[in-house]
């Protein structure tokens, strides 16, 4: 995963309450399983982190935070999110 | 309003259309540069009580490219905070507004102005004050006095305003996008009716507009102010844009978020190029481009659909235009790379091959106490298409240009068709009903709702 990590992603997502992915939609036993995996990765960013997947069959997430947008590559977090939604 | 509604997307958008850019010597301050950029079109003066404002969630920029790459080089970024000092009433103020803290005036605009250039960033100011919008005799008493007061000196030669004014720009859309009529020879249209006078739709509207007065040798590339016109150093290629954030989400309350890169909505470097040389299908691409990327529109440039439209729309009074299939290089140079020397004797704003449109600027070349409102084709060369002055009649200029006025520049033995010079929508400064200001920001005193409409 570049530049920002999937423990990154979620955690953020989960904490803003305004991520298009939230922590709830993702179920709480599969977002502790990936944190504990992951480990601590620095401070948590104080505003929100919007999140959308771009291209399923690609496996592309888009992560925008603070003036950034991040491009995630990872077919397995797609396939949770869309599992979620499902 | 020379680009007003002219894109489908940022059509829905306003606060963030840019509807004209203005680029000039500051004719009272000539060891500077005017640079205007306004929005929000055809507003009505009366329309509140949520009358007209910025957009805080917007980030407004002014570019200056001065090496000719049609990259910005200099940028100055306006963000605005709309502050509101009362939540129990509904009205936009409670009593006269007498100054810009004015208890009475419940809705403010703040906002902060930043210079970019060379990867640095500096604030030249923060927590300036725009004016309110002009509502009326008893809640603006004196609204020119306090318009005044919202011009901020920033130190160093910059001076700047980000408000309400009157719009300066005069058109008759109602004739013109009734299929091309120009009521002064409409009896000549296909669809003929009697030749009448011009009408000036944007009359009584006003706009909300940006205006920057800079020191030359803060924007050219060597900090220097060129005297000589055909130094390339004394070219500046300038634009307006304005950017939204990636990602919008609906929250509860109101409370929306926008976060992510900021992208661009809307641009305007010449007058009337994504209006009309631009294609419907890709107006807002176009708007969501830089200028660097401009060469995937030469083409519109190089054989302009209404070139092609006039001699059909007028049948018999373009012969040569109609018989004009040739690339036209002409437009290509007034509106994508700038005029080279050796084309109008001591006259050049070239910036080189890359076709980008931007506004071409030779500071240079200094302001005339004469300025003829058709500028450079009528032997003005302190006006458009060099830069644009507010009193530049750009329908006029760009109407002719199209129908093969430029094209003798480059081809002598061209017979331009002897219409030419009678086309015009009717309107010029006289009668357009507009009015400017002798200085900065020029502009003039927006129109107040109570008077306007008349009665």
């Amino acid at each position: 995963m570049s530049r920002m990590s999937r423990r990154a992603f979620i955690s953020t997502a989960g904490a803003t309450g305004a991520a298009a992915l939230s922590a709830a939609a993702l179920g709480a036993p599969k977002l502790a399983g990936v944190t504990a995996k992951l480990g601590p990765e620095g401070p948590l960013p104080d505003g929100p982190v919007v999140a959308y997947v771009r291209d399923a069959k690609a496996g592309e997430v888009a992560v925008m935070v603070g003036d950034r947008e991040v491009a995630v590559k990872d077919a397995a977090l797609v396939r949770r999110i869309v599992d979620a939604a499902s | 309003m020379s680009s007003h509604r002219e894109a489908p997307a940022i059509s829905k958008d306003p606060v963030a259309d840019n509807t004209d850019t203005y680029a000039f010597v500051s004719p009272d301050r000539p060891d500077t540069v005017t640079i205007i950029t306004n929005y929000i079109p055809v507003e009505a003066p009366a329309g509140g009580p949520n009358f007209y404002e910025f957009g805080d969630d917007v980030l407004y920029e002014i570019h200056v490219d001065n090496n000719g790459d049609a990259l910005p080089d200099v940028t100055f970024q306006l963000r605005f905070q709309t502050l509101l000092r009362n939540d129990d009433t509904f009205l936009y103020n409670t009593g006269p507004i007498t100054a810009l803290d004015s208890l009475t005036w419940n809705r403010r605009q703040l906002y902060s102005l930043t210079r970019v250039s060379g990867g640095d960033s500096q604030v030249l100011g923060s927590g300036l004050t725009c004016p309110p919008c002009n509502i009326g005799p008893r809640s603006t008493p004196d609204y020119e006095s306090l318009a005044d007061r919202a011009v901020h000196n920033l130190g160093g030669g910059v001076r700047v305003f980000a408000g309400q004014r009157a719009e300066g720009f005069f058109v008759d859309l109602g004739s013109i996008f009734d299929l091309g009529a120009l009521r002064p020879v409409q009896n000549f249209h296909l669809l003929p009716l009697p030749m009448a006078a011009g009408v000036n739709s944007t009359r009584d509207a006003n706009v909300h507009t940006i205006a920057i007065e800079v020191p030359i040798r803060m924007l050219t590339r060597d900090g220097s102010a060129p005297s000589n016109p055909l130094d390339a150093r004394a070219v500046l290629g300038i634009w307006g844009a304005a950017s939204r954030r990636r990602v919008s989400v609906r929250e509860k309350a109101a409370r929306d978020i926008e976060t992510g890169p900021w992208v661009q909505v809307s641009r305007l470097g010449n007058p009337l190029f994504n209006e009309v040389i631009t294609p419907m299908a890709e107006k807002d691409l176009w708007n969501a481009l830089p200028p660097s990327q401009d060469a995937q529109f030469l083409k519109y440039v190089q054989h302009p659909e209404l070139a092609g439209l006039l001699p059909l729309l007028y049948p018999g009074v373009f012969p040569s235009l109609a018989g004009l299939t040739a690339v036209r290089a002409d437009l290509v140079a007034v509106l994508l790379t700038g005029i080279p020397e050796g084309i109008v004797d001591g006259f050049q704003n070239f910036t080189g091959p890359t076709p980008a449109d931007m506004l071409r600027l030779n500071v240079a070349i200094g302001p005339t106490d004469t300025p003829n409102p058709l500028g450079l084709v009528a032997g003005d060369a302190a006006g458009f298409p060099n830069g644009r002055r507010l009193v530049d009649d750009v329908v006029t200029i760009e109407l002719r240009a199209i129908a093969g006025l430029t094209y003798t520049l480059i081809n002598k033995s061209y017979p331009l068709d002897g219409a030419v010079g009678l086309v015009t929508d009717g309107l010029t400064i006289a009668n357009s009903g507009v009015s400017y200001l002798d200085h900065f920001p020029y502009l003039g005193v927006p129109h107040d709702g109570f008077h306007t409409p008349a009665a």
